[in-house]
């Protein structure tokens, strides 16, 4: 077998996860604070899930789980974009149903 | 100079954007919200709507209706009218702070003042009335501040409802902001106001039986055996509002009075029978 | 030790090549699916569809029934169910996946089971 190939498929199947999991408190930092200003950009559209995630990603941190801090700062960071997007598309969207214009 | 400006630009900005926005005024949307309703439910009388769900559901209203002769909030109701007697520590009472002195105005809440430039609705009055007379505030949704308004609008009982939306690009500028939040989706369920009481009314959701936009506000404050007491309008709009997965804004926040004054204008001319009872 | 590392590598081309592809759901699927679908905290299905022998059913959507017959292709299902909005603008019926109210998997968990209807 291919001594170079095998070594590139074993680094790629190894280093995503552990990338992932490496759970550095710098990484989480990022995420987090990105999450927030984020969940901060939605304004009156906030959900309810973004502040939980952000909540649980908060305290796994002050436990000194990063991997789960990480993990739940990502989450809140995907809700956190859909309710931007959401703010967006509704500034117009909502004259569509409204009864009087 | 620099600030005479600014507010010149703030004015300016205040003025055009109703004038953009608003393809119709407020009584033509009421008057297309009632007929829409009116032909959902043709077999309802207008006066009707101020049941909610006991409108549109024989059952519901039957079994809610055997209920009447011990309404739970009486006793609530007795302990706002003893507080709203009991003179503040400087002698005053509520009586001072309110036109006709605080009995029979229930249906005139929430107003646009126009010096102020905002909304008050009767609870933000009542804790303003207790600062002005040096007193600390009352939380806003329930206990004490439920009681005083559920006995103020137990004095204004059948007195139409009848909100004002003053020829002020301010006022106007509120309304479009309460009826924009009242349509526009939110949460993760991505739920309005209206699509749950707009567009569904009549109908169940799960174990619940949804009542349409007009004549909601005209029972607050309620008595929900869920609460096991009584709360404030802004208490359900946070409900609502949690329900579908979004951030409720803060009790008399800007956002929720002007969501308020909206929700109320829809409402013109059905009677007060606040407070009531709810699921 | 290296062999343990290949295999780890195989194992993970194997699977994502299988995924796609949709195989006889076990009991253990369908039984998922139907506990997502009825959970109020999950797929919630019952606040608005009539389905199975789901109590204090809602009857804002119509009832779901005749999966099979009426969804032949998986995937059209699949999609009105990740984001019905897609479909129709003014539906009240959340964009499950859209909006990650349920994953991929447990759409999938979902479907399984309603194709038993
Ligand atoms: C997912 C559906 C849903 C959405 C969205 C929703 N509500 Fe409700 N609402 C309910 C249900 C269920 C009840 C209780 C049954 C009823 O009276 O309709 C209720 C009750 C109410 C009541 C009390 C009605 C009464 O007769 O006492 C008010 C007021 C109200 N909602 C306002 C709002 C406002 C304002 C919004 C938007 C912020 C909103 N709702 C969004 C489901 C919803
Ligand atoms: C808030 C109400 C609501 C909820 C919750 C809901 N739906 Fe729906 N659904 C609807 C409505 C309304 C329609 C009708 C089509 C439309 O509005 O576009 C519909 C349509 C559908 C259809 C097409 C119906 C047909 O007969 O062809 C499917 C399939 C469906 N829903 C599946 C689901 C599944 C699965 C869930 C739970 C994971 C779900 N729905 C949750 C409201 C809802």
């Amino acid at each position: 077998m291919n001594r170079p190939l095998l070594t590139i498929g074993i680094s790629l199947a190894l280093c995503l996860p552990l990338a992932a999991q490496a759970g550095s408190k710098e990484d989480f930092n990022d995420v987090y604070s990105k999450a927030q200003s984020t969940h901060q950009d939605a304004g009156t559209f906030q959900w309810t899930v973004t502040s939980d995630r952000l909540k649980a990603a908060k305290s796994a941190a002050d436990n000194g789980n990063f991997e789960k801090a990480a993990a739940m700062a990502n989450e809140a960071l995907r809700l956190a974009e859909e309710s931007v997007a959401q703010r967006k598309q509704q500034q117009e969207a909502w004259r569509n149903v409204a009864i009087g214009n | 100079m620099v600030k005479a400006k600014i507010i010149l630009v703030v004015l300016g900005a205040a003025l055009a954007v109703p004038q953009v926005l608003a393809g119709s005024t407020p009584e033509e949307d009421r008057k297309a919200m009632v007929e829409y309703f009116m032909q959902m439910f043709p077999d309802v009388p207008f006066e009707g709507f101020v049941n909610g769900q006991y409108a549109l559901n024989e059952d519901r209203r039957r079994q809610w209706e055997s209920m009447q002769d011990f309404p739970p909030y009486e006793f609530a109701v007795a302990d706002g009218q003893e507080m709203f007697e009991t003179p503040f520590a400087n002698g005053k009472t509520y009586a001072s702070c309110f036109e006709n002195d605080g009995i029979g105005i229930r249906q005139n809440y929430p107003y646009f003042d126009t010096e102020k430039n905002e909304v008050i609705t009767l609870e933000l009055a009542i804790n303003r009335c207790r600062e002005a007379n040096g007193e600390e505030p009352l939380k806003w949704k329930k206990g004490a501040i439920a009681s005083i308004s559920g006995y103020m609008a137990s004095t204004s009982q059948g007195k139409p409802i009848n909100i004002k939306v003053p020829d002020d690009p301010d006022a106007l500028a509120a309304y479009q902001d309460g009826k924009e939040f009242y349509y526009s989706r939110r949460g993760q369920l991505n739920f309005s106001c209206a699509s749950c009481h707009v567009q569904n009314p009549g109908k169940w959701i799960r174990g619940d039986f949804l009542s349409p936009t007009v004549g909601q506000p005209a029972n607050f404050p309620v008595h929900r055996s869920d609460w096991g007491e009584m709360g404030t309008l802004h208490r359900r709009f946070a409900g609502c509002n949690t329900n579908v997965r979004a951030e409720p804004l803060p009790a008399q926040s800007e956002g929720y009075r002007n969501l308020e004054y909206f929700l109320t204008y829809m409402s013109n001319g059905l009677p007060v029978v606040g407070p009531a009872t709810r699921p | 030790m290296r062999q343990g590392l290949i295999s780890v590598y195989l194992t993970t081309l194997v699977l994502s090549v299988t995924a796609p592809v949709f195989a006889e759901p076990s009991q253990g699927d369908i039984d998922r699916g139907k506990e997502l679908a009825f959970s109020r905290t999950d797929g919630n299905c019952l606040a608005c569809h009539q389905m199975d022998d789901g109590k204090l059913a809602g009857n804002i959507g119509p009832e779901l029934a005749d999966m099979k017959s009426r969804y032949p292709d998986r995937e059209i299902l699949y999609r009105r169910i990740w984001d019905e909005t897609q479909f129709n603008e003014m539906t009240v019926m959340p964009p499950f996946g859209r909006h990650m109210i349920l994953s991929k998997q447990e759409i999938n968990r979902v479907i399984d089971y309603l194709y038993t209807l």
